[in-house]
């Protein structure tokens, strides 16, 4: 009667045990702790039973103490498992199965089925476990096995969720990376000319405020530029608008190799131009104009196979103390290309 | 092994026992267990023992035993002819720390005895056996207890350090000594079931909340005034849970003893050990004849499964506290039960017990007596 009752008690306390943690690990050191205190067997093992390619093998997961290998009689113990287990096919010869092995040094090998998973060995010295307490411990290795299967789905289904958010985070920052991209061209796209790549009227106002606000606080001088194509009207008449489209590119690549790095160059509209020269005067701007205007003077461009020539007029200014914006420098700027129209085209005035 | 003993318990005492012990050439490490009552503290040990040139080991209790006498003054040290590998671990109450990782590495030679101190007042002792266990498992045999002060009319729980070794007088830590020596263990205890069983409904480590679903205090108490015919009150506690620990019983009839030194004002009892919760526990009855016939078995056991062709063997004795002080008059019939004629006797009583030889599953025992032979 009190043996029934301790092995009840071992069953409930075993059960409470098995399954308190869903990581294999941990979950397994405590549920063969409480196997091996309740049975008073110092060696344990869970193997699982992974067949390899003409050879039935059992894997161990987890051993108290961790180096069991040691121990007289185990390998002789896991060769006996192999064979009680073989063939490997009928599960069923093994799951259940329930045996008394001794090894060496006196030790006891109690191998106790794992259903659909592999076997749990208790060991000890001395003498045997009572087959009536190896027998009570047949329907706890169910609960281990449903245990295990619990931690290894959790398992399985935490390294799904670590690569469905590796993946999420990838398409995350992909997706990041794509709209940042765009939003950069789109904007870039909002300050440039799409014909000539340089910037448009807004790309180029917004360059040229901080030049002009940078020059106004260092004291430093400033020339701006205006030009546009003289006879443009006309060359759109003669040779077509696509002919007129690559006089303005020819316009805008030639300016653009005459200048400065740090001179910013913009298309206003049409075929009218803009260059602001940071930390120039007029003395300084008007050689680099005069270039420009010789350069078109003396270039032409090819379109259908046909040489088309044309030059521009150029009005400049520099920046004078009483400026509040460079709306006020390119003002001036526009009064002198005025006059250079005025004046035959294909001029420079200051 | 040669044996010094010094009843005074002085530290100059343990610096001259140090020096003669040092001084031998045959001595190569040194176990000194001292009584906690000799008031040493580490500013006045330290120079002592981290100036000891050999490794030195061991740990203060309540009491020493020396032949069959205790003392709660005194120190012994004994010489050990082999080499001993000296690890200190520091704080093992850590609830950070993981005890399959610590010992990870610890020691590179083979197992003969391990000596195993911890402050008896330190937390996850538990813990710390079993991760001992895990990592060295079946390579040697492990002897030692929990160290400390119990003071028997006040049971004052002030902690003070008690674990010596080259690296001075600490608390709250173990120190762990591996040795070439062969030895043979017996463990025992004499408790039997006297009521129960009763379901751990509530428990957190050392402390049980509930036993079947009631206060553990109301519970317990039904059942030892009934067995002793006395009121227990917060005053006589000890005197009467002393001889009516609470076992934990396993499939084969094993049982491992939990003392329950302590009722709190929650009508919570303190056990000297874990209990987990879920598990079931009896409640034990034992008289003098009986412990006294488990000490007879333990030296038996002991003697039985040492090495016979030793040129010279020593029994150390580790016997609970709580056991003395249940036996009163008559613990002297303990330690004469467990001397083996005509090797020398040394031991300690302490708080919980350590005693695995690979028979049995390790744990940390309760009002339990360890004895080991000792064979060089």
């Amino acid at each position: 009667m009190e043996h029934t009752l301790n092995l009840i008690q071992s069953q409930y306390e075993l059960a409470m045990a098995i399954g308190s943690s869903l990581e294999l690990e941990p979950m397994l050191h405590r549920s063969l702790a409480a196997l091996m205190r309740v049975t008073n067997c110092p060696v344990g093992c869970v193997l699982f039973h992974e067949p390899k390619t003409g050879q039935d093998a059992f894997r161990q997961v987890f051993a108290i103490p961790r180096n069991v290998e040691q121990v007289g009689g185990y390998q002789a113990a896991i060769k006996t498992l192999e064979v009680m287990a073989s063939p490997v096919e009928n599960t069923d010869n093994w799951c259940r199965l329930s045996v008394v092995g001794q090894g060496t040094d006196g030790m006891f090998f109690h191998l106790i089925g794992l259903p659909g998973l592999g076997a749990v060995i208790l060991a000890r010295k001395g003498t045997a476990l009572d087959p009536v307490i190896v027998k009570s411990l047949v329907p706890m290795m169910a609960k281990l096995a449903g245990a295990c299967q619990s931690c290894m789905q959790n398992a399985e289904l935490l390294r799904h969720r670590d690569n469905l958010q590796q993946m999420l985070d990838e398409l995350v920052e992909r997706r990041t990376r794509e709209l940042n991209e765009a939003k950069d061209a789109a904007e870039r796209m909002a300050r440039t000319d799409p014909l000539t790549g340089i910037a448009n009227r807004r790309g180029f106002f917004e360059r040229s405020d901080v030049a002009f606000n940078l020059s106004l606080r260092y004291g430093h001088a400033l020339a701006v530029v205006i030009f546009d194509i003289d006879w443009f009207k006309c060359i759109n008449d003669k040779y077509g608008h696509a002919a007129g489209d690559h006089v303005i590119i020819s316009a805008a690549r030639t300016a653009e190799n005459c200048m400065r790095d740090s001179d910013i160059i913009g298309r206003l509209g049409g075929e009218e131009f803009a260059i602001v020269l940071p930390r120039a005067t007029r003395e300084d701007a008007l050689p680099l104009v005069e270039r420009i205007r010789k350069t078109m003077e003396g270039g032409a461009v090819v379109h259908d196979q046909r040489e088309i020539s044309y030059t521009c007029s150029f009005g400049v200014s520099e920046l004078c103390p009483d400026d509040k914006s460079l709306e006020d420098v390119v003002v001036r700027a526009d009064r002198s290309l005025y006059r250079a129209k005025e004046s035959g085209r294909n001029k420079v005035v200051f | 092994m040669k044996i010094w003993m010094d009843p005074s318990g002085s530290k100059d005492a343990l610096s001259a026992l140090l020096t003669v012990a040092q001084d031998d050439d045959s001595v190569r490490s040194i176990l000194v267990i001292a009584c906690i009552g000799n008031g040493w503290d580490a500013a006045s040990v330290d120079p002592v023992l981290k100036g000891c040139t050999k490794p030195v080991f061991g740990a203060l209790f309540p009491n020493i035993i020396h032949e069959t006498q205790t003392f709660e003054h005194g120190v012994i040290v004994a010489g050990l002819s082999c080499p001993a590998e000296v690890r200190r671990v520091p704080d093992i109450g850590d609830p950070a720390r993981d005890y399959n990782q610590v010992f990870d590495g610890m020691f590179d030679v083979d197992m003969g005895t391990m000596f195993v101190f911890v402050d008896g007042y330190a937390k996850r002792i538990s813990d710390f056996i079993g991760g001992l266990y895990y990592n060295f498992g079946l390579g040697g045999h492990y002897i030692g207890g929990g160290a400390g002060h119990i003071d028997p009319n006040a049971l004052d729980m002030q902690v003070r350090p008690c674990i010596l070794s080259n690296g001075g007088l600490e608390q709250g830590g173990a120190v762990l000594a591996l040795t070439p020596l062969q030895s043979g263990i017996g463990v025992s205890h004499g408790w039997s079931k006297m009521s129960g069983p009763y379901k751990v409904t509530a428990s957190e480590k050392n402390i049980i909340r509930s036993l079947d679903w009631q206060p553990a205090l109301e519970v317990y108490r039904d059942v030892v005034e009934k067995a002793v015919g006395r009121t227990m009150t917060q005053d006589n506690f000890f005197d009467l849970a002393k001889s009516h620990p609470f076992g934990v019983c396993g499939m084969d009839a094993r049982i491992i003893v939990r003392d329950p030194f302590a009722a709190d004002d929650g009508g919570n009892l303190v056990i000297a050990a874990e209990i987990p919760q879920e598990t079931f526990v009896d409640i034990l009855s034992g008289d003098h004849d009986t412990l006294l016939a488990a000490a007879g078995e333990a030296r038996r056991k002991a003697s039985a499964s040492a090495p016979q062709a030793a040129d010279q063997k020593t029994t150390l004795v580790i016997d609970c506290i709580s056991r003395a002080l249940f036996l009163g008059d008559r613990f002297g019939e303990e330690l004469e039960a467990v001397r083996e004629e005509p090797h020398p006797q040394i031991g300690f009583l302490s708080l919980g017990e350590i005693g695995a030889s690979g028979d049995d599953f390790m744990e940390f025992l309760n009002k339990t007596i360890v004895v080991a032979s000792l064979a060089e």
